[in-house]
């Protein structure tokens, strides 16, 4: 019982000392301009993002609406003028995507095929129908009447 | 006239933290910088690791005073804050603790005082050498005068864990202090 109350009054003393303690560590001096410093610093750094943040969605708003109406107005000039629609066609069939190149080839074969045939008719018109050729033609046709007239009887 | 308690006083702060054009700021750092550095000198055990956690803490706090504001009791709530500030740094810098002698602490040097210095010094000095699980706890339990069920809610544990925390804690600082206690109360005697 003794034993107890005098640990109990030695504590006592050890809390007491303790507690007279509690001040003796304190912060140093420079340790409240530094918090209001960082704090001012903050808030100013987060103002200016705010105010680029202000100015830049706008900006990005506004030029987005005049990218899009200056498409508008382009898509608007081209179906008033078909002209222009055709013109834009035949520079694309001149840079030549796949699809034209396929096109091409196959009109430039049609295109050699009529050449030809032009050649040929040309050279066969222009060219003399000789004795010989013309009594075939005339045998042809007599033979042909004989044909016919067998057949009948 | 009706003395305002600390807390209330905090409290009041608390609300007022936000508004424009008010040092609220540099206010509640003088009503509680000198507490919440003794706090996070228990736990990070050197001056300037105990002063960051506290900057971070009241930086975050004037960013968003909602945090504090929200608390049902905003003092408890800012000494868990700093605690687990001093605790992460802590965390970081684990090398720190061994090295830095106790010549890094900022003290107070009142001139009435002087001869309770060596007393002081002693404390602190084996404050250092407590488990920080005890240590914080002698800090709330003396310095903050709080009941185990308060600092059970500071540190998030039971009641019961805080109330042997302290016993130990307080066995511990006895046996080492017993013969500057001694020391004292006959200095004391003698005046």
């Amino acid at each position: 019982m003794s034993e107890s109350s005098e640990e109990s009054t030695d504590l006592g003393a050890i809390e007491a000392m303790i507690r007279a303690a509690g001040d003796h560590v304190v912060p140093s001096r420079d340790l409240r301009p530094r918090l209001i410093e960082s704090v001012r610093r903050r808030r100013s750094s987060d103002r200016r993002r705010q105010l680029v943040t202000a100015v830049a969605l706008p900006s990005v708003v506004f030029f987005a609406a005049l990218t899009n109406r200056a498409l508008d107005a382009r898509d608007t000039l081209s179906e008033a003028a078909p002209r222009q629609r055709v013109a834009r066609a035949m520079a694309s069939y001149q840079a030549g995507s796949p699809e034209s190149r396929i096109d091409r080839q196959f009109w430039g074969l049609a295109d050699a095929f009529r050449h030809v045939q032009q050649q040929q008719a040309e050279a066969f018109s222009s060219q003399p129908i000789s004795r010989e050729d013309a009594d075939s033609l005339d045998s042809d046709g007599i033979d042909a009447k004989n044909d016919r007239s067998e057949r009948s009887e | 006239m009706r003395k305002i308690s600390f807390e209330d006083r905090v409290l009041s702060l608390t609300v007022q933290l936000g508004r424009p054009g008010v040092d609220v700021l540099g206010a509640l750092f003088d009503l509680t910088a000198q507490r919440l550095v003794r706090m996070a000198v228990a736990i990070a055990r050197n001056q300037d690791d105990a002063e960051d956690a506290v900057q971070t803490t009241l930086s975050r706090i004037a960013q968003r005073p909602q945090c504090l504001r929200n608390a049902e009791k905003p003092w408890p709530y800012l000494l868990r804050m700093v605690r687990n500030e001093a605790l992460a740094i802590g965390r970081k810098k684990r090398r720190w603790l061994t090295t830095h002698s106790l010549s890094h602490l900022v003290t107070r040097r009142r001139v009435d005082e002087l001869e309770l210095e060596d007393t002081h010094r002693a404390v602190w000095s084996a404050m250092r050498t407590l488990p920080v699980e005890q240590a914080e706890v002698v800090v709330l339990k003396t310095w903050e005068a709080m009941t185990f069920a308060e600092i059970a809610g500071v540190l998030e544990i039971s009641p019961n864990t805080a109330a042997s925390r302290y016993q130990y804690g307080l066995r511990k600082l006895a046996g080492k202090l017993e013969k500057t206690a001694a020391e004292a109360f006959s200095k004391g005697g003698h005046a």
